[in-house]
């Protein structure tokens, strides 16, 4: 056929190699094969504990992308840090669809592919230095989930130099609040540091005392001058704290945000969210973690952030 | 070990494996992982990312959602704007280890032309080879460099004209779907630039073949196949479009048999090499669009779960061809031949 004299020719094969690096497969991918060394149902989430050979550890509110070896989704998901010691890195994951499913079903030994640790998280050194009055963690659902990091991270801080930390956490009941096994531990070292603890937990429908949001709970704490907020959950309840947050007046607030993602490291532009002053901001690489300012603006009119909830 | 090398025009590549516009952004990568990506850039060429003549900002989100076997995305090309890329982005670019290949888009045929004239000029500044601010070169002079006078920078930097992103409202792929138009735009920046050219088109076309031809009767050196096929995601609970800009273009596996169609058609139709893209995620894919007469095979949406995954199938591409004995030439067009 006639095309076959153009297509041979089409090959374009350099007769001699060139002075360019050979392929082979990268040293540095920052893309790791991690087996899953434990999963553990904690209610209607679980924490899956992964051995991520090499991992570099991360910051509390960071994440990772995480996809099982054998996944059926073409893409893989992201989960905050939730714990780490050496190459053990744990997630915190509630269950809600194809991709959450397949990681609740992961066996022991499994193959999981790790991305990470990606974006930027609560930075507690900026954070402390403010001498805040108290920190106060608000964690709504899943977006407890990176606070585990956090209070371990609070527990290598000198005692003395720590502010009260105030954690209050909502569930929708006392199924999702069963999380909480992964959370008291921390909460009892943090405690034996010398640190001053309080954790509140409020669960939507009532199971466990009286129904309410954590905002009730934060209503109730009270907050004034000199607060720090570090707060994950849905768009509507960050947005719903920082409201609270500016009708204290001098509070600052931290939140950490969810946008669907493709590649989690800043490549597709596809998880933007629109920042108070109008620009579009990366959740993966600008965030996840906001400052309040930013993403709701100095004052109380709430605004709009499309495609920042899931 | 296999010599894995190409040539596209002027360019030589060490394998065949690039990455696809708009899927890898080295440095970003670089800024969450570590630098090693910009020492050994996992990609034979590095294509950046869509750039225009004027800044934009994108679509609003949200701006992707997952499919079966692929993904839509409704990015709608935000840049910087070409005069921001030749002071930001360019200098940084120069200093990878790897040719370039720019990628253009445009709203009209003839702002393709500005912008190949606007980055030709930076790259004469940058790398020599003529005055930076100097007229156009004349036709003549563009005949000449392309039948091999060409100027020492055009072995380090191609051009790709993105005439296929479905994700904006006038424009680009409006001009791709048309050969008219495509030949408008492809004479215009052939005159302002001497190296590597390369056509995108998109695959939201009755018959790809005529804007293929017309592409490469204006001035393409090579041609890239496919961009994005134009689709629809509804909110699951609302049942109203889901994406910010209502429609989205849709990569990945799912249309691996399609593009699979399109290169094979062009393969066969048109005389320049091919850059195959749609679906890559393995090398058995790098293997087919080779097949269907790809020289070169850009990685996609498969590169958000590894940005190293062009390198490893080029790996994988060598022991493939290693375990069957045969060349890249025994490869490339196979499909065609009996
Ligand atoms: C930075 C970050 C950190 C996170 N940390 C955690 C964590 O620690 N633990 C955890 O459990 N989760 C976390 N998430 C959320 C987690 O990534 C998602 O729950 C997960 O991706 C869901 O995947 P899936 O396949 O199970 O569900 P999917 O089916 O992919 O659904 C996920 C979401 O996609 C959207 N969606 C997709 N298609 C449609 C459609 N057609 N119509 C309407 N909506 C649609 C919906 O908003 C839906 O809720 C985090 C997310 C981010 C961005
Ligand atoms: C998130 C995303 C952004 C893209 N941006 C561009 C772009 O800026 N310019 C362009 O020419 N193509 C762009 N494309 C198209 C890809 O380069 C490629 O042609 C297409 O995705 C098919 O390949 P795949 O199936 O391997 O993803 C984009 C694709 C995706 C998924
Ligand atoms: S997920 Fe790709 S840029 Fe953020």
């Amino acid at each position: 056929m006639a095309a076959e004299v153009g297509l041979a020719a089409r090959a374009h094969v350099n007769p001699a190699p060139e002075l360019q690096p050979s392929p082979r497969t990268p040293p540095n991918s920052g893309c790791r094969l991690a087996r899953v060394a434990a999963r553990q149902k904690l209610g209607s989430m679980f924490v899956l504990r992964l051995r991520a050979p090499g991992w570099p550890g991360g910051a509390p509110g960071q994440f990772a992308l995480l996809r099982h070896e054998a996944s059926a989704r073409f893409l893989p998901r992201a989960f905050s840090l939730h714990a780490q010691d050496g190459e053990l890195v744990s997630f915190l994951i509630a269950p809600v669809g194809p991709g959450t499913e397949e990681l609740a079903e992961a066996g022991v030994g499994e193959g999981v592919h790790v991305l990470g640790p990606l974006g930027h998280g609560f930075d507690l050194t900026e954070i402390l230095a403010g001498t805040p009055r108290r920190l106060v963690v608000v964690g709504g659902g899943v977006g407890v989930a990176p606070f585990r990091l956090l209070l371990d991270r609070l527990t290598t801080h000198a005692a003395a130099t720590l502010p009260e930390v105030v954690v209050l956490f909502g569930f929708r009941d006392d199924v999702q609040a069963e999380c909480l096994a992964a959370f008291e531990p921390a909460v009892d070292r943090l405690r034996a540091r010398g640190a001053a603890v309080e954790l509140e937990t409020i669960c939507e429908d009532g199971s466990l005392g009286r129904a309410g949001l954590v905002t009730t709970l934060l209503q109730e704490v009270g907050l004034s001058a000199g607060d720090a907020i570090l707060a994950c959950g849905a768009h509507a309840m960050c947005q719903a704290v920082w409201d609270l947050g500016l009708a204290a007046g001098g509070v600052r607030a931290w939140f950490s945000l969810e946008a669907g993602m493709a590649c989690g490291v800043g490549s597709c532009h596809g998880c933007v969210i629109r920042l108070a002053d109008g620009s579009l901001a990366k959740v993966c690489r600008r965030g996840p973690v906001f400052g309040a300012g930013e993403v709701f603006g100095e004052s109380r009119h709430p605004c709009a952030v499309p495609g920042g909830d899931r | 070990m296999i010599d894995l090398s190409v040539s596209l025009g002027p360019l030589r590549l060490s394998h065949p494996l690039i990455n696809a516009s708009g899927t890898l952004d080295l440095f970003e990568v670089a800024a969450g992982l570590g630098d090693a990506i910009l020492a050994d850039p996992p990609v034979a060429a590095y294509v950046p990312k869509t750039v225009t003549l004027k800044p934009r900002p994108g679509n609003d989100p949200p701006r992707i959602v997952e499919v079966e076997a692929g993904m839509l995305n409704s990015i709608g090309l935000p840049n910087a704007g070409v005069e921001a890329f030749v002071a930001d982005e360019l200098p940084r670019l120069l200093a990878l280890p790897r040719p370039l290949i720019l990628n253009v888009g445009g709203f009209a045929p003839g702002e393709y032309a500005l912008v190949a004239a606007r980055l030709r000029r930076a790259l004469q500044l940058h790398l020599g080879g003529g005055p930076p601010d100097g007229p156009s070169p004349s036709s003549d002079e563009i005949r000449a460099a392309v039948g091999g006078d060409l100027p020492a920078w055009t072995a380090r930097v191609g051009l790709e004209l993105n005439v296929s992103c479905p994700n904006v409202h006038s424009g680009c792929m409006s001009i791709g779907a048309d050969p008219g138009e495509t030949r408008v735009a492809v004479e215009g920046a052939r005159a302002e630039w001497p190296g590597l050219l390369v056509v995108k088109l998109t695959p939201n076309v009755t018959n790809v073949v005529p804007v293929a031809q017309a592409a490469a009767e204006a001035g393409a050196s090579a041609i890239s196949l496919v961009n994005t096929f134009k689709g629809l995601v509804l909110d699951r609970v609302t049942l109203r479009p889901y994406l910010g800009g209502v429609t989205g273009g849709l990569s990945g596996p799912a249309i691996k048999p399609l593009a699979l169609r399109f290169v094979y058609e062009v393969a066969a139709a048109v005389d320049v090499p091919l850059i195959g893209m749609g679906g890559v995620t393995s090398v058995q894919d790098v293997l087919e669009f080779m097949a269907c007469g790809a020289s070169a095979v850009a990685v996609g949406a498969a590169g958000f779960r590894d940005p190293w995954l062009p390198a490893r199938l080029a790996a994988e591409l060598g022991l493939a061809l290693e375990g069957r004995g045969w060349s890249l030439s025994d490869l490339v067009g196979r499909a065609h031949r009996r």
